[in-house]
């Protein structure tokens, strides 16, 4: 018997930002996966970022976890998505070269201190009185820890389907974990089931990539890290090509092999992923659809053909793929499949990802119904932090909500909404988007971070250096002013009024650029260069924040009146008995959440706050 | 309904309403209540008065003029309605004197208008329960609910309701699209962004500015059609107003330039109530107040419904003047030689001869602004949406898509708020159903 103080179980995305966190926390913690092999592996697309996904990575990172410098050292194609248009849309993204990623990953986890890694299966887990209490392994070892994170992606009852062919298993290769599925479902927490699928993997030199248009990377990477300053990585190229009628027609002449199409996958799948199936027969009147082909790595001899996902037959997709131009003699190295998978119904969970009924048991991850490594990882690095902060004995837990990042979109989202398709993270999300750029997601998250002990020596003296550095930029440029005269003279906006305006002032209209003003303010040059843009863009940004400000003080004040875990809604008077349903199903942590849920009114909210004020001794309407 | 309910506001503001409808009544009360209440008497030049006692104290404005004689009730916080410190003027019933108070509160510094239930929310807040719970529920369900939104639409109903919905399904289809191109910008998007926007949003600015427009007469009909006298000094505006109102409103000398500022007068003409402008005499001047007392007197002009030009001689062109807004040309002093014109009215008011017309002419023009459609925004809290919208949306279709898109966005999100706390939520998984309904999306 080992006992340790944190045990996070899978070793996907989300297993490693989580055990990484937990011990950067300072927390005894072991990793325990089926395969220490498959760690760091990209199981579907060789990408990472994307728009609102990049914004997840800069978080991440921002919290001193792996992704963003792990993608650094093995991205091959680096694109900033948007660049054209205003830098709270833009979106960091890279291609991966999967063997990269993987020695990356490894070895940033190798510079974890208190984390040991363990190749084994789970049989059990110990919980008594509503409270974990460790893992039983295969070999019916016992693991003891008031910690456990759950991060089992699609694992839990996974079954891959190609054609009528059915495959129980997670991923192509590995076992599901049935036993541990069964456990989970005798917890008596709510499953749902979802699917996603991938497109086959092709054989690069069967492509004539002669008759395929490229697509290049960006002149100059930029890194997802804040602790990076440039790329190392060889930056290669994609291919593009596109299907036509003919692909069209053999897809649409056998969608009925199609097991979605069957009837014999009944979880939904991702309406922003659909598969070529759903995309040909949906849009029946578009006759083409992009394809990037994307190379797996720099040496890699597969190419994942990215916007083909499909689980038709074998010799269907051989057929249809070789309709496609520049992909006529192509070898498909490993045919595309559909999985379907149990999820955990994330409304279980609190903000802090614990689920609401186990003490100590959290759960991150797929497995909560999200898709892609970004939003794995990212609840990853919040159930770690907070696994290791249930060892307290009053827990104060990390939480970030809608108006800090788009990590508490995201798992707000998801304790509240549910996932009734697999939930991706895009910015349109983010009520606050113009705030939550991934410009500044250190400036928003590493303090707090440092805070509460989850960023690193080395990141928090690169960050306690910039912060400074910002300061004084902001000080020197809130000390300057200029009249209209001064500002025509160098041919800078000015305002018939008369007034005098600050370097912000101008900045603010995107049009200018703090070196622009150098010969008007001379005192400008003394801000470092490479604050410029991150200035730049606040300025920008400043009088839409003003407005939403008062917005986020209101969300905020919901956000802070906290609803007891234990409250019986049915007691609270004049709540209609629908509501009272939603109420003691959802059980919404704060009034912001409740006020939410579909169909809430108004006065069902002032009941609820009325009913919390009669029976709460303590100070609940914190005053601000 | 999924407004948020605990409000945008910060606890920091005091806020201030009344607590009689904005009509002619026999009395009005403004009630204040926040932290800063205590200011009230410094700002009006009043000696503070013993906290729950009723007492009669003369209130003044910045310049020391009187305003009104008012009883006033100091109700220290805690115990109060509201848990804060609440002050109440009981005043004249007069709008010009609440319009006054109210003008003077609006520009302190964290002062403003409450909103509606604002007060029973703050009770909450504070804990002050029981004595709110009766009749301040009752107030917040009223001021709130999509039920009593339906209720007190009955006369037009469904009309109010299925422009809303227009409105709603069109912000929430520009969205869509702008939000596509965001977040879905290595995709081809089958259409034209610039196209939709250009005919979309004019078409709804235009449809939101007539409701607001329309909404304008709504509101004249309750708080009366304004009309603004102008003329040279001296030609007799104010004896024009005394003579009509009855009152000694206006201070009436003969000494040019003592009507230095726009004076208010409530007035009647036929069930039309109306708010009649007294101004400065406009004239070429040196001096600084009175200079500004014209400009003011032009401004009012401009936002006014119907301006009189008077004048004792043939004179009537002020090159100020914009000619946008409509006017009568009344020559007064008609006792002493009247001209040979049409177009002018000509009155007396020393032998009252010509006023009855004049009043008649302007309640036949007030009656052909009558709209020919129903007003659809008949709450205040309504007009103010969309009119929020409006703005918004204005300010999309001056923003470049293609660079800014994120801004647009923005803006185009502040719209659908608006809109959507007259109705319901617009929630961004409508939007993305759109995105995902209406194209093929997604790699």
């Amino acid at each position: 018997m080992k006992s340790f103080d944190v045990i996070v179980i899978g070793g996907g995305h989300a297993g490693v930002e989580a055990a990484a966190a937990a011990s950067r926390m300072g927390a005894k913690t072991v990793l325990v996966t089926m395969n220490i092999k498959t760690i760091g592996e990209m199981s579907c697309n060789p990408a990472i970022g994307g728009l609102g996904k990049g914004h997840l990575v800069r978080e991440i990172d921002a919290l001193d976890g792996l992704m963003a410098r792990a993608i650094d050292r093995s991205g091959i194609q680096f694109r900033m998505l948007n660049r054209s248009r205003g830098p709270a849309v833009h979106g960091p993204r890279s291609q991966a070269d999967r063997k990269l990623y993987k020695k990356a990953i490894n070895l940033l986890l190798k510079d974890q201190e208190n984390l040991i890694i363990v190749e084994a299966t789970i049989k059990d887990l110990k919980i008594s009185d509503k409270k974990i209490e460790g893992i039983v392994l295969e070999n019916d070892e016992v693991y003891l820890s008031k910690s456990v994170v759950l991060t089992t992606g699609t694992f839990l009852g996974g079954i891959i389907h190609i054609g009528d062919e059915k495959i129980s298993a997670g991923r192509i290769g590995d076992r599901s974990s049935v036993i541990l599925s069964k456990k989970i479902r005798q917890l008596g927490l709510p499953i749902g089931r979802l699917k996603t699928g991938t497109p086959p993997r092709l054989e690069k030199n069967s492509i004539n990539w002669q008759k395929v248009e490229k697509q290049s990377a960006d002149l100059i990477p930029i890194p997802f890290s804040y602790m990076n300053t440039k790329i190392n990585v060889e930056q290669i190229e994609c291919g593009i090509t596109r299907t036509n009628i003919n692909t069209h027609k053999i897809i649409s002449d056998n969608i009925s092999l199609s097991p979605v199409y069957s009837g014999s996958i009944e979880g939904s799948g991702p309406r922003y992923c659909p598969s070529i199936e759903d995309k040909v027969n949906r849009f029946n009147d578009k006759e083409s659809h992009q394809i990037f082909l994307e190379p797996e790595g720099l040496n890699s001899p597969l190419v994942y053909p990215n916007g083909i996902s499909t689980s038709l037959p074998k010799n269907i997709q051989d057929n249809f793929v070789r309709t496609i131009v520049g992909l006529e003699n192509v070898k498909i190295n490993q045919y595309g499949y559909a999985i379907e998978y149990d999820y955990m119904d994330p409304r279980a969970l609190n903000s802090s990802l614990e689920v609401k009924e186990i003490k100590g048991l959290f759960f991150a991850g797929q497995i909560n119904g999200t898709t892609g490594y970004e939003e794995a990882a990212a609840q990853g690095v919040i159930a770690g932090i907070n696994a290791s902060i249930r060892l307290n004995n009053n827990p104060k837990w990390f939480l970030l909500d809608r108006s800090e990042a788009y990590i508490g979109v995201m798992i707000d989202d998801l304790i509240t909404k549910g996932a009734p398709e697999p939930y991706r993270m895009f910015t349109s999300r983010a009520e606050y988007r113009l705030l939550l750029r991934s410009d500044n997601a250190d400036q928003r998250l590493t303090e707090k971070g440092i805070y509460f002990g989850v960023v690193g020596n080395k990141r928090r003296i690169l960050w306690n250096k910039k912060n400074s550095e910002l300061k004084q930029a902001n000080e020197i440029m809130d000390k300057l002013k200029a009249k209209p005269s001064e500002l025509k003279k160098y041919n800078l906006p000015f305002t018939r009024t008369g007034k005098s305006r600050k370097p912000k002032e101008i900045l603010s209209s995107g049009e200018h650029l703090i070196k622009d003003l150098f010969r008007l303010w001379p005192d400008l040059k003394k801000i470092s260069n490479n604050l410029h843009s991150q200035l730049e863009t606040d300025c920008r940004y400043n009088v839409y924040l003003k407005r939403q400000q008062e917005d986020i003080n209101a969300y905020q004040r919901e956000n802070n009146i906290i609803i007891p875990l234990n409250l019986d809604f049915n007691k609270v008077k004049g709540l209609s008995n629908e509501t009272k349903d939603t109420l003691n199903n959802i059980k919404p942590n704060t009034i912001a959440q409740a006020a939410k849920l579909p169909g809430f009114t108004p006065t069902a909210t002032l009941l609820l706050l009325r009913y919390l004020k009669k029976h709460q001794k303590e100070k609940i309407f914190s005053e601000n | 309904m999924k407004q948020s309910l605990i409000l945008k506001h910060n606890n920091l503001d005091t806020i201030f309403s009344s607590a009689s409808n904005f009509q002619k009544s026999a009395l009005k009360i403004i009630r204040i209540s926040g932290k800063d209440s205590k200011i009230i008497p410094t700002l009006f030049s009043f000696k503070p008065t013993k906290p729950r006692y009723a007492s009669l104290r003369k209130l003044y404005d910045h310049k020391n003029n009187i305003i009104d004689n008012a009883l006033i009730i100091f109700f220290p916080g805690p115990f109060t309605a509201t848990g804060e410190d609440i002050i109440e003027l009981h005043l004249h019933g007069s709008i010009v004197i609440e319009k006054k108070i109210f003008q003077m509160l609006s520009q302190q510094k964290n002062f403003r208008i409450a909103e509606p239930g604002e007060y029973t929310k703050r009770a909450f807040f504070n804990g002050i329960l029981d004595l709110t719970q009766a009749e301040g529920l009752n107030d917040l369900i009223n001021a709130e609910t999509e039920n009593q939104f339906k209720l007190s639409m009955s006369q037009f109903e469904g009309m109010l309701s299925e422009k809303v919905t227009t409105w709603r399904d069109d912000i929430v289809f520009l969205l869509s699209k702008l939000e596509a191109l965001i977040d879905f910008s290595d995709e081809e998007l089958p259409f034209d962004l610039k196209k939709i926007f250009t005919d979309k949003v004019l078409v709804l600015l235009e449809d939101m500015n007539s409701s607001i427009r329309l909404s304008a007469y709504g509101e004249r009909l309750r708080n009366g059609f304004i009309i603004t006298l102008i003329g040279r000094p001296n030609v007799g505006k104010s004896s024009l107003i005394n003579f009509l109102s009855h009152r000694n409103v206006a201070i009436v000398t003969k000494e040019p330039g003592t009507t230095r500022d726009v004076l208010e007068v409530l007035l009647d003409f036929e069930g039309y109530p109306i708010i009649l402008n007294d101004t400065a005499g406009i004239r070429s001047t040196k001096s600084e107040i009175e200079t500004i007392g014209i400009q003011r007197a032009l401004e009012k002009a401009e936002k006014s419904d119907l301006v009189l030009i008077l004048s004792d001689d043939e004179n009537f062109t002020f090159v100020e003047l914009k000619k946008s807004s409509k006017n009568f040309l009344i020559h007064t002093k008609a006792d002493l030689g009247r001209l040979s014109r049409k177009d002018v009215h000509e009155i007396s008011v020393k032998e009252n001869t010509g006023i009855d017309q004049l009043i008649k002419n302007i309640v036949g023009y007030l009656r052909s602004l009558t709209p020919k459609e129903n007003t659809l925004l008949t709450r205040e809290r309504h007009v103010q949406a969309v009119k929020k919208a409006s703005d918004a949306l204005r300010r999309v279709s001056l923003t470049s898509l293609n660079t800014k898109p994120e801004l647009a966005a923005e803006d185009l999100r502040i719209a659908a708020t608006a809109i959507g706390s007259i109705t319901n939520n617009i929630d961004v998984e409508e939007i993305l159903d759109d995105i995902f309904n209406s194209f093929c999306i997604g790699k």
